[in-house]
């Protein structure tokens, strides 16, 4: 009984640990993008501001256009997830419950894609895009991420669970194939699309690394790109409104976890629908 | 043969279904009689819904031909077909109602994909108006089997039998001229499948339309059916009514299979026909004396009888009621191997013996079977039964 005790004390400690080594760098982020600029670089290290600055909020806001940047971020990752789910679920559907020949090829063809880093293809996509002459607009940060074997993977894993017998009702109820992904499949694995769609949009609105090598017009920047701009206007040095901004572009992900963490857990933790 | 009814719903030519190098089905060919009853009954593995599969069109033959009307259907998709499915599972929708699982079929075939395109299906009047005739049928079918108070419950808060209903209810909303039902009861417990079983039949008789009604239990199809396919490995190794299926099994197998407590066999040595043998005994005659012959008698026929021509030792008795089932080790006699042994089924109230007593037991001509040893085929000609 003690011991029991002891051991969930032990680990309750462990866990707190663990979560403060991950979201300090978090908390630090608050701290400075509310610290006045002689606070920030001083010798002793304190969590806490002693005076409250609100107005690096204002300058985040006023310097550079973050509005027009959020709105790009919001178009880019909902037209890159848009088109993900119109491939990727399809895809998906045909390999976990349909047969055909290459079917054992292609879904290694996926899995073989999951182990390719987007940084080894960028470069062939860049040339691609300066051929078409499509570099600097909102189709150079949308068509490479148009199909994702991520969300194949998650999404046929899903669907192959899910009892043939369904599928099979279905066609005698009259429905296509495409009926069926769109009415059944689909609706039946809204946890894995939550899942799929949280990690998607996370790692679009954060991607730093493509808007930098395919765009250069201010206009289109995505907010980590738009970010950079403090830096050049600023010559690196005005951290507290870069916290701000920094603040304000993380804050919608946040949100959005938040609103979908139920649907997102289960549909990372079990994949499953209810037998 | 039996009169069915003069049309055929579907049919199978020499229909014969591979998966990879293994033949499930072999060379089969069979016809569904319109508005017949008829179960296709095998032991579990043996094709049955493979079989149900190639006449939903859900899976196409290896080799041969389906058929509906007389017309070939293999190029035509399940919905085309106008065949309804009732799953083992059920497979009900579980992100949909129950009024929205009964009304998809419809919805598919009297809405065009444009009218069923989210907000259009909301606005547009045509779309709406032909909701508003799809739900009243629904709604009448749901009152019908009586899932009237349950049309907004998701199929996940059902119990096994109201599931079982909307399962009826989704294959009976579009009128089909097949009804296909793969096991519908196997999920239910004992007494609800009783009830269903009624409830199924009364449907048939109302709808009148063809049911095929796949089962590995013997009770149901010869309960429901007013005609048996008997499969086996992949093939009907009879086809019949339920009563020429006991009363005249065409072999050891169907024989073995058919009938509440198996039937007893008696391989017969040769020269068995000759005078003062068993077979004489039993009021058989052959023309053919040659012939190797397997006896078959259910044990339900066999009867306490101290001038029949069976009689050995009780080996084993085991009370069930009102019937008692005796085994007795036969004594030697001519024509009969020896060890062989034989199960009764007689009333309880005639057991005054126990273990160990000799008993004689007797059994009328005409229900004994004979079957050619080798084959296992019924013998038909040649054997001459005593009024
Ligand atoms: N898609 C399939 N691929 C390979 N084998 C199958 C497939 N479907 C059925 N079988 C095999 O065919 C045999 C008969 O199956 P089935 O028709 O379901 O039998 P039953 O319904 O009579 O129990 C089984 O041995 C099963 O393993
Ligand atoms: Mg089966």
């Amino acid at each position: 009984m003690r011991q029991g005790i002891l051991i969930r004390v032990a680990s309750t400690i462990a866990l707190l640990l663990g979560a403060a080594l991950v979201l300090l760098p978090f908390f630090w982020m608050i701290s400075i993008s509310l610290k006045p600029p002689d606070e920030i670089f001083t010798r002793h290290v304190s969590l806490l501001p002693d005076r409250i600055a609100w107005e690096n909020y204002a300058i985040a806001v006023t310097s550079v256009p973050l509005g027009r940047f959020l709105m790009n971020g919001v178009i880019v990752c909902s037209g890159i997830l848009f088109f993900q789910m119109l491939f990727s679920v399809p895809c998906a559907y045909a390999l976990a419950q349909r047969q055909f020949k290459a079917r054992v090829v292609i879904f290694g063809m996926v899995l073989a894609g999951l182990l390719v880093p987007f940084h080894v293809t960028a470069i062939p996509i860049f040339l691609g895009l300066a051929k078409l002459r499509l570099l600097d607009s909102y189709t150079a940060l949308i068509l490479p991420f148009a199909t994702s074997v991520f969300g194949i993977f998650l999404f046929r894993q899903f669907f192959a669970r899910m009892p043939k017998s369904l599928f099979d009702a279905a066609r005698v109820d009259g429905l296509s194939e495409g009926a069926i992904v769109w009415r059944i499949a689909l609706p039946l694995s809204w946890p894995a699309a939550t899942a799929f769609a949280i990690f998607s949009v996370t790692a679009h609105w954060n991607d730093l690394f493509w808007p930098l090598i395919a765009t250069s017009d201010p206009a289109i920047a995505t907010p980590p790109r738009g970010i950079l701009y403090f830096r050049d206007e600023e010559a690196g040095t005005d951290l507290g409104p870069l916290m701000a901004g920094a603040m304000i572009i993380t804050a919608p992900l946040i949100l959005l976890f938040l609103f979908a963490q139920r649907t997102f857990i289960r549909g990372v933790a079990t994949g499953g629908l209810r037998g | 043969m039996d009169d069915y009814g003069s049309e055929d719903v579907m049919g199978f030519q020499a229909v014969s279904r591979r998966f990879g190098s293994t033949e499930i089905l072999k060379d089969l060919t069979l016809s569904i009689s319109d508005g017949a009853f008829t179960a296709i009954l095998g032991p579990s593995g043996c094709g049955k819904s493979t079989t149900l599969r190639l006449m939903a069109g859900l899976d196409q033959p290896t080799e041969g031909s389906v058929t509906m009307f007389g017309r070939d259907v293999s190029e035509k998709r399940p919905a085309e077909r106008n065949i309804a499915m009732v799953f083992q599972s059920y497979a009900l929708y579980p992100h949909l109602s129950v009024a929205e699982n009964i009304a998809l079929p419809l919805l598919m075939r009297e809405t065009s994909a444009f009218q069923r395109l989210p907000l259009i299906s909301k606005f547009s009047t045509s779309s709406r108006s032909k909701r508003a005739g799809i739900f009243e049928r629904v709604k009448a079918i749901a009152e019908m089997l009586d899932l009237g108070d349950l049309l907004h419950r998701k199929p996940g808060q059902l119990s096994g039998g109201q599931q079982q209903r909307v399962a009826v209810g989704r294959a009976l909303v579009r009128d089909p001229t097949l009804f296909l039902l793969d096991e519908p009861l196997s999920n239910l417990d004992a007494k609800l499948r009783i009830q269903m079983r009624s409830e199924l039949s009364a449907l048939h008789r109302r709808t009148g339309r063809a049911f095929v009604y796949v089962t590995h239990d013997q009770t149901e199809a010869m309960g429901m059916a007013d005609r048996i396919l008997l499969m086996l490995d992949g093939r009907v190794i009879q086809d019949g009514t339920p009563r020429s299926l006991y009363e005249q099994p065409q072999n050891t197998k169907v024989a073995g299979f058919i009938g509440g407590h198996s039937m007893n066999f008696l391989v017969l040595q040769r020269g068995a026909t000759s005078a003062g043998g068993l077979f004489a005994g039993l009021g058989l005659s052959c023309s053919d004396p040659s012939m190797e012959m397997t006896l078959g008698i259910r044990p339900e026929h066999l009867d306490l009888d101290p001038d029949g021509p069976l009689y050995g030792k009780v080996e084993h008795v085991e009370y069930l009621g009102g019937e008692t089932m005796i085994e007795l080790l036969l004594d030697r006699q001519i024509g009969l191997e020896t060890g062989s042994k034989l199960r009764a089924l007689v009333s309880s109230a005639r057991v005054p013996f126990g273990l160990g007593d000799a008993i004689n037991l007797g059994c009328k001509p005409e229900l004994v079977h004979v079957f050619e040893s080798g084959s296992g085929e019924r013998i038909r000609t040649g054997i001459e039964k005593a009024a």
